[in-house]
């Protein structure tokens, strides 16, 4: 009796232990990044470096985001108003055309779910080019259009994510519901969204965060810097990359945001253990 | 061992009735292009021009600004050249391969084994699965920065450690030999994606799997061998294929690293003497710097289909240890 | 498509050029012929479409009989039509790293002056940020580049042969030309049109770290030193150990510019003042200037191998400040004014000991008009605007620190730069004005560089090869290569 306990208590502080030392592993380039962002200029430049600044310089602060053009705010509500909405439409319009590869049987299904695999191949660096004239011709340009209407279209890394988790759920579910007279639209909404819940909570997440990030269609398609979200904005705060201390200080405003959200939606997407069952 | 086997694997098919193939079938086919259409419409207005816009490029001497040049194959047989100076293809291919064969082996099985931890009834799990999350969410610039730093031979703090077990490291990003492999040690870091993946993969095992089987007497690992693996070989699949697909496209941490780090003391984009140059890095100084926006082409379709074949492989192969408890319809594997 | 886009643009150029050179001489006519008798018989003459006839009555002084009188004339004038609202977008850079408050320079200080003396004319500032050369090739694809924008060797050279700039040599007058230096509008030029109008003059002085000679009881370098004295300060200073910054150096060996030093020892780097067909960095004078510097690393020690300043580009080395001896470009004299906190200054680069010369090196640095524009005649005028005096004096005095490219202002650059007010010897940069050169560019710039840089990483950066192989193996790929294209 003594020694099962024992075993499971070394079990557990094993596991601890694991955890905690991949989190410091993790952590440190991190916390790395926000003690460099408090230290002046010239202390980053020191070798061997500091890990904890000599003199926390709290001024880099404000002097980096000093700018006359929009204020902090406007852009920040750009990247919202262009994080959320695509998120939301990444999670939906991938979620729908995941169940139809998953659940649904027709002709010609499996050709277009290597074609949506394909789609993912072919480097981009080939594609922009001609996918910005389509936009340009079609006078899209300086507007957020190019940016979200794609994402009414589906997004395949999630389509795919979406179809292997469609795939798991047990088939006497779809036949319970059948026999019942429910038609495969209305399973979709009432049975295999709410339990695909975790998975569509990752593609909400990685949405957001990539579109958060994203600096270089922000800047190929929108002329007006009051568009501008704030990880492009960021970059007009700094000028050349040299003012490591203003790139820290960008770079940790840049994370705040998602880190926060993350913290929040993982506690309501991934917390809860999904219970699964043939309902008779 | 039978016994429970047998309760977990339902093979629904057997069970199954045989559906007439008039209405019902007809109808679901229907819904099925229906549920499939927002891509679908996507891909044909959005995606497919470009796509078969650069294939046609592949056939010229383009630069995009000028009228392309119709040059036929000329583009592809120059790829395959063994001259370095015509041609970097084989070059820049085995630098990716080097780093996708061990990048994504390492971070699948980091990120699998962290979900696993991490799913655990912990304390402070928010906490840690936040933490792991983090690498994800730093710019590439920042993580640039901080991992050359990481890298220094003299200060860094890999060298460092390596110190402690008595290994002198070497000079990780200006060297030849070294460069590749700090490439992958940085990429481990940012396993944390994929463990969320898992985590999500390994929420969705019904509990009452790991009941039945506890009732059983089944114990740890075998629960992890019967009920886990199988259950979450299909997120398994997963990741292991938008591993291997995203590595293989790996760019902007190479472009950081190497390029435009301020003047960079690596040398010129691509590591020093071309060691880091990836696939897709080499891709873009020839569209981008170069301007020869059709041997770009040529070079992205060869891509495709080198691409589309491994993943075929890793599809195919997927019958034998991928389970469904769900019968896949549409887009079938392996089948 | 792309063929049409392609079409479509050059069809667009073509017409608006004929309407410039029209408008444009219509203007000058027009300058002229107000206020004189002589405007009645230009006025006689049929007016050209789009013109408007004026009456106007004006008091003129005539002699009459010997007596000068004052008499009302009734003159016929021709006026250019009013102008309707055009808007040009105008992309600018910064390259002194202050950020928003450098691009704030512009839309504050540069732009405004120019839209009071032409309200018809809306400029839009664009901020250059991220990879906006990448953003600028995808603009030029779809026909959409900003009508002013600036660029640099490699990228606006590639732009250039393709035909994406406005070619200027017609309204730019030969004075205003003049005024610049022939080294850099070599590289502004394809065949005989001038595509672009140098931003400012980026070249290199001797950078040195006035508490570290003091330390080590050396004199200061002035415009007498050779490559010697600067060796002898060099092995004075010897090991200098490490101090809170780091592990001290005497040099910084930059292996992207080493042109200088070839050049000053008498070697050439390849065949052409521009555009060369031929590297010849393996000729015995240009190998001298490269073993000196190559020693510098390797054999004396006085300059770190490439891992000894890992992760310290050669941007960041100076400001760092664990060197004593840099090169210091004419850009960056803001940015260390306002980074650097220990006692420095700048000196004109060292003659060489066999031939007496500095050697000196200019970059290209410019700005053009986008060939695709719609509104050509107000986008050279507001490129002549942004290149004149004026423009480059504010920019001088900003936070951008720019060396004018004006030789008109070079007393202004030794007095009122910002450098100069911070108390520099930025004349230091003038002295070595009348020895610069282009920094070499080949013909297929883009491909040769893909061939040499890899094995100059193993020369200079990795030090895996020796550098008189390496350089026999970069000069033989290289010109084997110039060859096949010829």
């Amino acid at each position: 009796m003594n020694s099962k306990l024992t075993s499971k208590w070394l079990a557990r502080t094993m596991i601890y232990l694991f955890v905690i030392a991949g989190a410091c592993v993790t952590a440190i380039p991190f916390l790395w990044m926000v003690s460099s962002s408090l230290k002046p200029l010239q202390e980053i430049f020191r070798f061997p470096p500091t890990f904890f600044p000599r003199v926390i310089r709290w001024q880099n602060y404000p002097e980096a985001l000093t700018s006359s053009y929009v204020s902090f705010w406007v852009y920040l509500g750009n990247s919202i108003k262009l994080c959320l909405p695509i998120a939301v439409l990444d999670v939906f319009a991938s979620a729908l055309v995941a169940f139809g590869f998953a659940r649904i049987r027709f002709r010609g299904s499996k050709i277009l779910f290597f074609i949506l695999l394909g789609t993912m191949m072919l480097p981009q660096q080939v594609t922009m080019i001609p996918l910005y004239i389509i936009f340009s011709r079609l006078g899209w340009v300086n507007t957020y259009l190019p940016i979200i209407v794609p994402a009414f279209f589906g997004w395949p890394w999630a389509i795919f994510l979406l179809r292997q988790f469609f795939a798991t759920i047990p088939d006497d579910l779809d036949d319970a519901a059948r026999i019942d007279g429910c038609s495969l639209p209305r399973m979709f909404f009432r049975i295999h969204l709410p339990l695909a819940k975790p998975a569509l909570g990752i593609v909400a997440i990685f949405s957001f965060q990539g579109m958060w990030a994203e600096v270089f269609r922000p800047l190929l398609y929108l002329r007006d810097v009051e568009l501008w979200p704030l990880a492009l904005a960021l970059t007009t705060y700094r000028g050349r990359m040299n003012r490591w201390d203003y790139v820290m200080v960008m770079s940790v405003i840049m994370c705040v945001f998602p880190l926060l959200l993350f913290f929040v939606a993982q506690r309501r997407y991934i917390q809860g253990i999904v219970i699964t069952g043939v309902k008779g | 061992m039978g016994a429970i086997d047998s309760r977990l694997f339902k093979r629904n098919s057997i069970a199954k009735p045989h559906r007439q193939r008039s209405t019902l079938a007809r109808r679901e086919e229907w819904i099925g292009w229906l549920f499939v259409s927002p891509w679908v419409i996507g891909f044909v207005l959005l995606t497919a021009g470009p796509m078969l816009a650069s294939l046609g490029l592949s056939f010229t001497e383009a630069t995009l600004l000028s009228p392309p040049r119709f040059v036929g194959l000329d583009n592809y047989r120059m790829l395959f050249s063994t001259d370095e100076v015509k041609s970097l293809f084989w070059k820049s291919l085995s630098n990716t391969s080097y780093y996708v064969f061990l990048s994504v082996p390492l971070t699948v099985a980091l990120g699998f084994a962290m979900a696993l931890l991490l799913n655990q009834d912990l304390k402070g799990q928010g906490i840690f699965r936040t933490i792991y999350y983090l690498p994800s969410i730093m710019p590439p610039v920042a993580v640039a920065t901080v991992w050359t730093w990481v890298f220094n031979k003299q200060y860094g703090l890999l060298n460092a450690a390596l110190a402690w077990v008595g290994i002198e490291g070497p000079a990780w990003l200006t060297s030849v030999e070294w460069s590749k492999p700090a490439l992958v040690i940085s990429s481990v870091w940012t396993a944390g994606g994929g463990m969320l993946v898992f985590l999500a993969g390994l929420q969705g095992v019904p509990t009452d799997l790991y009941d039945a089987a506890k009732v059983d007497g089944a114990g740890v690992w075998s629960r992890f061998r019967h009920v886990t693996l199988p259950m979450v070989s299909s997120t398994i699949f997963f990741v292991l294929v938008t591993s291997i697909i995203t590595s293989f496209q790996v760019f902007v941490i190479v472009f950081v690293f190497s390029g435009a780090v301020g003047g960079s003391q690596a040398g010129s984009l691509g590591g020093p003497a071309n060691s880091t140059l990836m696939y897709v890095v080499y891709l873009y100084r020839l569209a981008f710097k170069q301007f020869r926006m059709g041997f770009a082409s040529a070079l992205a379709w060869i891509y495709f289909v080198i691409l589309m074949v491994f993943t075929a492989l890793v599809f195919k192969s997927s019958s034998a240890w991928v389970y469904y408890e769900g019968e896949l319809l549409g887009g079938g594997d392996g089948k | 498509m792309l063929e049409l886009a392609y079409l479509l643009n050059q069809r667009r150029v073509k017409m608006e050029q004929k309407t410039l050179s029209r408008r444009e001489f219509l203007r000058m006519a027009t300058v002229a012929a107000a206020g004189t008798v002589g405007a009645a018989l230009a006025g006689c003459a049929q007016p050209a479409p789009g013109v408007v006839e004026k009456v106007v009555k004006e008091t003129v002084v005539v002699e009459v009989e010997g007596t000068p009188e004052v008499v009302e004339v009734t003159k016929i004038v021709e006026v250019a039509p009013p102008l309707e609202t055009v808007e040009i977008v105008y992309l600018g850079a910064d390259e002194s790293g202050a950020g928003a408050v450098a691009f704030d320079v512009y839309t504050d200080q540069v732009i405004p002056p120019f839209i009071e003396e032409n309200p018809h004319i809306k400029v839009t500032f664009e901020p250059a940020v991220g990879d906006w050369d990448d953003m600028i090739i995808a603009d030029a694809a779809a026909g959409t580049a900003p009508d002013i924008f600036p660029h640099w060797a490699e990228f606006g050279r590639r732009l250039m042969e393709e035909g994406q700039m406005l070619a200027l040599q017609d309204y730019i007058p030969q004075e205003d030309l003049d005024d610049f230096l022939e080294q850099q509008l070599i590289a502004c030029r394809v065949g005989p049109s001038l595509f672009a109008l140098p931003r400012y003059i980026s070249t290199v002085a001797l950078t040195y770290n006035k508490d570290y000679l003091d330390e080590a009881g050396i004199e200061y370098p002035d415009e007498t030193w050779d490559w010697t004295d600067l060796e002898n300060a060099l092995q004075q200073l010897g090991e200098m150990g490490t101090s809170e910054r780091g592990t001290l150096f005497p040099y910084y060996v930059n292996p992207w510019y080493q042109p200088v030093f070839v050049w000053a020892n008498g070697g050439e780097w390849m065949n052409k003042e521009y555009m060369g067909t031929k590297m010849l960095i393996d000729q015995p004078e240009a190998m001298e200037a490269l073993r000196w510097q190559y020693d510098m690393i390797y054999r004396h020690g006085y300059a770190p191998t490439g891992e000894e300043v890992e992760g310290l580009g050669w941007w960041e080395a100076w400001q760092s400040g664990r060197f004593a001896f840099y090169e210091g470009h004419s850009w960056q004299v803001s940015e260390f004014v306002s980074v650097c906190d220990w006692e420095w200054d700048y000196a004109p680069l060292p003659k060489n000991p066999n031939t007496g010369e500095r050697g000196g090196i200019v970059f290209n640095d410019s700005q053009s008009v986008y060939a695709g524009t719609k509104h050509p005649v107000e986008a050279v005028e507001f490129l002549r605007y942004v290149s004149s005096p004026e423009v480059e004096k504010i920019m001088m005095t900003s936070v951008h620190g720019w060396q004018p490219c004006r030789r008109s202002l070079d007393e202004e650059w030794i007095t009122e730069s910002a450098g100069a007010k911070a108390g520099k010897n930025v004349k230091a940069f003038i002295d070595i004005l009348p020895t610069v050169r282009q920094d070499p560019y080949f013909m297929n710039d883009a491909q040769v560089k893909e061939i040499y840089e890899p094995i100059w990483d193993q020369i200079w950066v990795t030090g895996d090869i020796g550098l008189d192989e390496g350089v026999q193996r970069i000069v033989t790929s290289v010109n084997e290569y110039l060859d096949s294209v010829a």
